[in-house]
Protein backbone atom coordinates (compact mmCIF):
# COMPACT_ATOMS: atom_id res chain seq x y z
CA UNK A 1 0.00 0.00 0.00
CA UNK A 2 1.38 3.40 -0.94
CA UNK A 3 1.38 6.04 1.72
CA UNK A 4 -0.50 9.29 1.29
CA UNK A 5 1.74 12.32 1.36
CA UNK A 6 0.02 15.65 1.93
CA UNK A 7 1.82 18.87 1.02
CA UNK A 8 0.43 21.75 3.10
CA UNK A 9 0.84 25.20 1.58
CA UNK A 10 -0.33 28.13 3.72
CA UNK A 11 -0.87 31.09 1.47
CA UNK A 12 -1.70 34.75 1.81
CA UNK A 13 -1.86 36.96 -1.28
CA UNK A 14 0.43 34.78 -3.38
CA UNK A 15 -1.59 35.03 -6.58
CA UNK A 16 1.50 35.84 -8.65
CA UNK A 17 3.49 32.73 -7.75
CA UNK A 18 1.10 30.15 -6.34
CA UNK A 19 0.37 28.36 -9.64
CA UNK A 20 4.03 27.98 -10.36
CA UNK A 21 4.73 26.70 -6.84
CA UNK A 22 1.94 24.11 -7.06
CA UNK A 23 2.90 22.98 -10.55
CA UNK A 24 6.49 22.50 -9.44
CA UNK A 25 5.29 19.80 -7.03
CA UNK A 26 4.05 17.43 -9.76
CA UNK A 27 1.24 14.92 -9.33
CA UNK A 28 2.61 12.46 -6.81
CA UNK A 29 1.19 14.14 -3.73
CA UNK A 30 -2.07 15.37 -2.27
CA UNK A 31 -1.67 19.13 -2.24
CA UNK A 32 -3.61 21.24 0.26
CA UNK A 33 -3.65 25.00 -0.24
CA UNK A 34 -4.80 26.88 2.84
CA UNK A 35 -5.77 30.33 1.66
CA UNK A 36 -5.55 32.58 4.72
CA UNK A 37 -8.22 35.03 3.56
CA UNK A 38 -6.22 36.41 0.65
CA UNK A 39 -7.53 39.65 -0.76
CA UNK A 40 -6.06 39.02 -4.21
CA UNK A 41 -7.28 36.49 -6.79
CA UNK A 42 -5.54 33.43 -5.35
CA UNK A 43 -8.77 31.41 -5.36
CA UNK A 44 -9.29 31.76 -9.11
CA UNK A 45 -5.60 31.38 -9.85
CA UNK A 46 -5.70 27.78 -8.59
CA UNK A 47 -9.29 26.88 -9.48
CA UNK A 48 -8.39 24.42 -12.24
CA UNK A 49 -5.54 22.75 -10.36
CA UNK A 50 -5.95 19.26 -8.83
CA UNK A 51 -5.58 20.38 -5.23
CA UNK A 52 -7.61 20.64 -2.06
CA UNK A 53 -8.48 24.28 -1.52
CA UNK A 54 -9.34 25.51 1.97
CA UNK A 55 -10.08 29.12 2.78
CA UNK A 56 -10.07 30.97 6.09
CA UNK A 57 -12.84 33.54 6.18
CA UNK A 58 -10.61 35.98 8.04
CA UNK A 59 -6.84 36.27 8.11
CA UNK A 60 -5.45 34.30 11.05
CA UNK A 61 -1.77 33.86 10.24
CA UNK A 62 0.59 31.19 8.96
CA UNK A 63 0.55 29.10 12.12
CA UNK A 64 -3.24 28.91 12.07
CA UNK A 65 -3.22 28.01 8.38
CA UNK A 66 -0.73 25.19 8.98
CA UNK A 67 -2.82 23.85 11.87
CA UNK A 68 -5.92 23.93 9.64
CA UNK A 69 -3.99 22.01 7.01
CA UNK A 70 -2.75 19.47 9.56
CA UNK A 71 -6.25 18.85 10.93
CA UNK A 72 -7.55 18.43 7.40
CA UNK A 73 -4.72 16.06 6.46
CA UNK A 74 -5.38 14.03 9.62
CA UNK A 75 -9.04 13.71 8.72
CA UNK A 76 -8.12 12.63 5.20
CA UNK A 77 -5.87 9.88 6.52
CA UNK A 78 -2.49 11.36 5.67
CA UNK A 79 0.56 9.22 6.43
CA UNK A 80 3.12 11.94 5.86
CA UNK A 81 2.74 15.71 5.90
CA UNK A 82 5.05 18.30 4.38
CA UNK A 83 5.09 22.01 5.29
CA UNK A 84 5.88 23.94 2.12
CA UNK A 85 6.02 27.71 1.53
CA UNK A 86 3.76 29.25 -1.10
CA UNK A 87 6.31 31.73 -2.42
CA UNK A 88 8.47 29.14 -4.17
CA UNK A 89 11.39 29.39 -1.73
CA UNK A 90 11.51 25.67 -1.08
CA UNK A 91 12.95 23.04 -3.37
CA UNK A 92 10.40 20.37 -4.42
CA UNK A 93 13.28 17.92 -4.97
CA UNK A 94 13.90 17.94 -1.23
CA UNK A 95 10.53 16.37 -0.49
CA UNK A 96 11.36 12.79 -1.51
CA UNK A 97 14.80 13.03 0.07
CA UNK A 98 13.29 14.16 3.38
CA UNK A 99 10.63 11.41 3.24
CA UNK A 100 13.39 8.83 2.75
CA UNK A 101 15.19 10.17 5.81
CA UNK A 102 11.94 10.08 7.79
CA UNK A 103 11.58 6.37 6.99
CA UNK A 104 15.15 5.13 7.06
CA UNK A 105 16.22 6.97 10.21
CA UNK A 106 13.01 6.13 12.10
CA UNK A 107 12.31 9.70 13.15
CA UNK A 108 8.98 11.52 13.46
CA UNK A 109 10.03 14.90 12.09
CA UNK A 110 12.64 15.98 9.57
CA UNK A 111 13.49 19.68 9.82
CA UNK A 112 15.10 21.62 7.01
CA UNK A 113 18.27 23.54 7.75
CA UNK A 114 20.11 26.21 5.79
CA UNK A 115 23.19 25.93 7.97
CA UNK A 116 24.40 22.39 7.26
CA UNK A 117 25.93 22.98 3.81
CA UNK A 118 28.13 25.88 2.83
CA UNK A 119 26.28 26.58 -0.42
CA UNK A 120 22.92 26.83 1.42
CA UNK A 121 24.44 29.09 4.04
CA UNK A 122 25.94 31.46 1.49
CA UNK A 123 22.57 31.81 -0.25
CA UNK A 124 21.08 33.49 2.84
CA UNK A 125 21.22 37.30 2.74
CA UNK A 126 23.76 38.58 5.27
CA UNK A 127 21.39 40.44 7.59
CA UNK A 128 19.01 37.49 7.67
CA UNK A 129 21.90 35.15 8.46
CA UNK A 130 22.82 37.22 11.52
CA UNK A 131 19.19 37.38 12.62
CA UNK A 132 18.79 33.61 12.21
CA UNK A 133 21.84 32.96 14.36
CA UNK A 134 20.33 35.07 17.15
CA UNK A 135 16.92 33.42 16.66
CA UNK A 136 18.61 30.02 16.90
CA UNK A 137 19.85 30.87 20.38
CA UNK A 138 16.45 32.25 21.46
CA UNK A 139 14.76 29.13 20.05
CA UNK A 140 17.20 26.92 21.91
CA UNK A 141 16.58 28.69 25.20
CA UNK A 142 12.80 28.63 24.81
CA UNK A 143 12.32 25.17 23.35
CA UNK A 144 15.32 23.28 24.66
CA UNK A 145 16.00 22.11 21.11
CA UNK A 146 19.34 23.32 19.86
CA UNK A 147 19.12 23.20 16.09
CA UNK A 148 21.44 24.61 13.47
CA UNK A 149 18.65 26.70 11.89
CA UNK A 150 15.70 28.71 13.19
CA UNK A 151 12.33 29.31 11.59
CA UNK A 152 12.91 27.14 8.56
CA UNK A 153 9.45 26.46 7.21
CA UNK A 154 10.34 23.24 5.38
CA UNK A 155 9.39 20.24 7.55
CA UNK A 156 8.28 16.67 6.96
CA UNK A 157 6.44 14.70 9.63
CA UNK A 158 4.80 11.32 10.08
CA UNK A 159 1.44 10.41 11.61
CA UNK A 160 2.81 10.29 15.13
CA UNK A 161 4.01 13.88 14.88
CA UNK A 162 0.83 14.91 13.08
CA UNK A 163 -1.22 13.54 15.96
CA UNK A 164 1.02 15.11 18.60
CA UNK A 165 1.54 18.64 17.31
CA UNK A 166 -1.29 21.10 17.96
CA UNK A 167 -0.39 24.67 17.06
CA UNK A 168 -1.93 27.44 19.14
CA UNK A 169 0.33 30.17 17.82
CA UNK A 170 -1.63 31.62 14.95
CA UNK A 171 1.13 33.78 13.58
CA UNK A 172 4.85 33.35 12.96
CA UNK A 173 5.72 32.16 16.46
CA UNK A 174 4.40 28.73 15.45
CA UNK A 175 7.90 27.81 14.25
CA UNK A 176 9.22 28.04 17.82
CA UNK A 177 6.07 26.38 19.15
CA UNK A 178 6.61 23.36 16.88
CA UNK A 179 10.06 22.87 18.42
CA UNK A 180 8.63 23.19 21.93
CA UNK A 181 6.04 20.54 21.13
CA UNK A 182 8.57 18.23 19.52
CA UNK A 183 10.43 18.28 22.81
CA UNK A 184 7.37 18.03 25.05
CA UNK A 185 5.85 15.15 23.07
CA UNK A 186 9.25 13.46 22.86
CA UNK A 187 9.12 13.23 19.08
CA UNK A 188 12.21 11.96 17.34
CA UNK A 189 13.69 14.48 14.95
CA UNK A 190 16.62 15.10 12.67
CA UNK A 191 17.83 18.04 10.62
CA UNK A 192 18.58 17.80 6.93
CA UNK A 193 20.18 20.34 4.63
CA UNK A 194 17.82 22.25 2.39
CA UNK A 195 18.35 25.00 -0.11
CA UNK A 196 16.18 28.09 0.12
CA UNK A 197 15.84 30.22 -2.97
CA UNK A 198 15.77 33.90 -2.04
CA UNK A 199 14.09 35.65 -4.94
CA UNK A 200 13.38 39.37 -4.98
CA UNK A 201 9.69 38.47 -4.60
CA UNK A 202 10.18 36.26 -1.57
CA UNK A 203 12.39 38.81 0.15
CA UNK A 204 9.83 41.57 -0.29
CA UNK A 205 7.06 39.26 0.95
CA UNK A 206 9.14 37.64 3.67
CA UNK A 207 9.41 38.52 7.34
CA UNK A 208 10.95 41.79 8.39
CA UNK A 209 13.60 41.72 11.08
CA UNK A 210 11.25 43.65 13.39
CA UNK A 211 8.96 40.63 13.18
CA UNK A 212 11.44 38.73 15.37
CA UNK A 213 10.37 40.83 18.35
CA UNK A 214 6.70 40.11 17.66
CA UNK A 215 7.49 36.41 17.56
CA UNK A 216 9.37 36.59 20.84
CA UNK A 217 6.49 38.43 22.57
CA UNK A 218 3.92 36.00 21.10
CA UNK A 219 5.86 33.02 22.41
CA UNK A 220 6.09 34.54 25.90
CA UNK A 221 2.41 35.51 26.00
CA UNK A 222 1.26 32.10 24.87
CA UNK A 223 3.60 30.34 27.23
CA UNK A 224 2.61 32.25 30.35
CA UNK A 225 -0.83 33.85 29.76
CA UNK A 226 -2.93 31.10 28.18
CA UNK B 1 -8.51 61.30 62.18
CA UNK B 2 -11.88 61.28 63.91
CA UNK B 3 -11.71 65.03 64.34
CA UNK B 4 -11.53 65.58 60.57
CA UNK B 5 -14.23 63.10 59.71
CA UNK B 6 -16.89 64.87 57.64
CA UNK B 7 -20.46 63.82 58.28
CA UNK B 8 -22.04 66.06 55.65
CA UNK B 9 -21.19 65.84 51.96
CA UNK B 10 -20.33 68.83 49.79
CA UNK B 11 -21.97 69.13 46.33
CA UNK B 12 -18.84 67.85 44.57
CA UNK B 13 -18.67 64.86 46.90
CA UNK B 14 -22.31 64.06 46.17
CA UNK B 15 -21.68 64.39 42.42
CA UNK B 16 -18.59 62.14 42.50
CA UNK B 17 -20.34 59.58 44.66
CA UNK B 18 -23.31 59.57 42.26
CA UNK B 19 -20.97 59.05 39.29
CA UNK B 20 -19.28 56.16 41.05
CA UNK B 21 -22.65 54.61 41.82
CA UNK B 22 -23.59 54.88 38.15
CA UNK B 23 -20.33 53.07 37.29
CA UNK B 24 -21.24 50.37 39.83
CA UNK B 25 -24.70 49.84 38.34
CA UNK B 26 -23.29 49.86 34.79
CA UNK B 27 -20.66 47.26 35.73
CA UNK B 28 -23.32 45.06 37.29
CA UNK B 29 -25.27 45.17 34.05
CA UNK B 30 -22.17 44.84 31.85
CA UNK B 31 -20.62 41.79 33.49
CA UNK B 32 -23.55 39.42 33.47
CA UNK B 33 -22.74 35.97 34.89
CA UNK B 34 -19.28 37.15 35.93
CA UNK B 35 -19.32 37.34 39.68
CA UNK B 36 -15.59 38.06 40.05
CA UNK B 37 -15.70 41.02 37.66
CA UNK B 38 -18.78 42.36 39.48
CA UNK B 39 -17.16 42.02 42.90
CA UNK B 40 -14.00 43.67 41.57
CA UNK B 41 -15.92 46.70 40.28
CA UNK B 42 -18.14 46.96 43.34
CA UNK B 43 -15.00 46.87 45.50
CA UNK B 44 -13.40 49.67 43.49
CA UNK B 45 -16.56 51.79 43.63
CA UNK B 46 -16.94 51.18 47.37
CA UNK B 47 -13.36 52.29 48.05
CA UNK B 48 -13.85 55.26 45.70
CA UNK B 49 -16.96 56.46 47.50
CA UNK B 50 -15.25 55.97 50.84
CA UNK B 51 -12.28 58.09 49.71
CA UNK B 52 -14.60 60.81 48.32
CA UNK B 53 -16.77 60.91 51.43
CA UNK B 54 -13.87 60.79 53.86
CA UNK B 55 -10.95 62.58 52.14
CA UNK B 56 -8.73 62.20 55.18
CA UNK B 57 -8.91 58.40 54.82
CA UNK B 58 -6.44 58.06 51.89
CA UNK B 59 -4.12 60.56 53.65
CA UNK B 60 -4.25 58.46 56.80
CA UNK B 61 -3.73 55.18 54.90
CA UNK B 62 -0.89 56.68 52.87
CA UNK B 63 0.96 57.77 55.96
CA UNK B 64 0.26 54.39 57.51
CA UNK B 65 1.95 52.45 54.69
CA UNK B 66 4.49 55.14 53.88
CA UNK B 67 3.65 56.20 50.31
CA UNK B 68 3.58 59.94 50.93
CA UNK B 69 0.42 61.87 50.13
CA UNK B 70 -3.10 60.48 49.94
CA UNK B 71 -3.26 61.36 46.27
CA UNK B 72 -0.18 59.18 45.69
CA UNK B 73 -1.95 56.24 47.27
CA UNK B 74 -5.01 56.79 45.08
CA UNK B 75 -2.77 57.07 42.01
CA UNK B 76 -0.93 53.82 42.83
CA UNK B 77 -4.18 51.98 43.46
CA UNK B 78 -5.69 53.25 40.21
CA UNK B 79 -2.56 52.42 38.23
CA UNK B 80 -2.39 48.88 39.63
CA UNK B 81 -6.11 48.37 39.06
CA UNK B 82 -5.77 49.65 35.50
CA UNK B 83 -2.93 47.25 34.71
CA UNK B 84 -4.82 44.36 36.29
CA UNK B 85 -7.87 45.20 34.21
CA UNK B 86 -5.82 45.30 31.01
CA UNK B 87 -4.30 41.90 31.84
CA UNK B 88 -7.74 40.39 32.53
CA UNK B 89 -9.25 41.84 29.37
CA UNK B 90 -6.25 40.77 27.28
CA UNK B 91 -6.61 37.24 28.57
CA UNK B 92 -10.28 37.29 27.58
CA UNK B 93 -9.26 38.56 24.16
CA UNK B 94 -6.84 35.66 23.74
CA UNK B 95 -9.59 33.22 24.70
CA UNK B 96 -11.88 34.76 22.09
CA UNK B 97 -9.08 34.46 19.54
CA UNK B 98 -8.96 30.71 20.20
CA UNK B 99 -12.73 30.38 19.74
CA UNK B 100 -12.74 32.44 16.53
CA UNK B 101 -9.81 30.42 15.18
CA UNK B 102 -11.64 27.15 15.84
CA UNK B 103 -14.80 28.37 14.11
CA UNK B 104 -12.88 29.65 11.07
CA UNK B 105 -10.88 26.40 10.93
CA UNK B 106 -13.89 24.11 11.11
CA UNK B 107 -15.63 26.17 8.42
CA UNK B 108 -12.56 26.01 6.17
CA UNK B 109 -12.33 22.23 6.56
CA UNK B 110 -16.08 21.66 6.13
CA UNK B 111 -16.30 23.85 3.03
CA UNK B 112 -13.06 22.70 1.37
CA UNK B 113 -12.97 22.39 -2.39
CA UNK B 114 -11.73 18.94 -3.47
CA UNK B 115 -9.39 18.48 -6.43
CA UNK B 116 -11.34 19.40 -9.54
CA UNK B 117 -9.34 17.07 -11.71
CA UNK B 118 -6.33 14.82 -11.62
CA UNK B 119 -3.62 16.26 -13.81
CA UNK B 120 -2.37 14.00 -16.51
Amino acid sequence: MTERVFILIPSYNEEKVIRQTIRSLGNAYDIVLIDDASTDDTENAVRDLPIYYLRHEINLGQGAALQTGMEFARQQGADIVVHFDADGQHNPDDIDRFIQVLKTQSVDVVLGSRFLRKEDLLAIPRLRRILLRVARIVNGLLSGLWLSDAHNGFRVMNRRALAGIQLKENRMAHATEILMQIRRKQLRYVEQPTHIIYTEYSQVKGQRWQGAFDILIDVFINKYFR
Amino acid sequence: MNADLQLTLTPIQILLSALLLIVAVASLRLFRNRILYRLFFIGIVFVGILFVAVPILPVYLASLIGVGRGVDLVFYLLFTGFLLLIAILYRRLLQHDVIITQIIRQNAIRNHRPPSQKAT
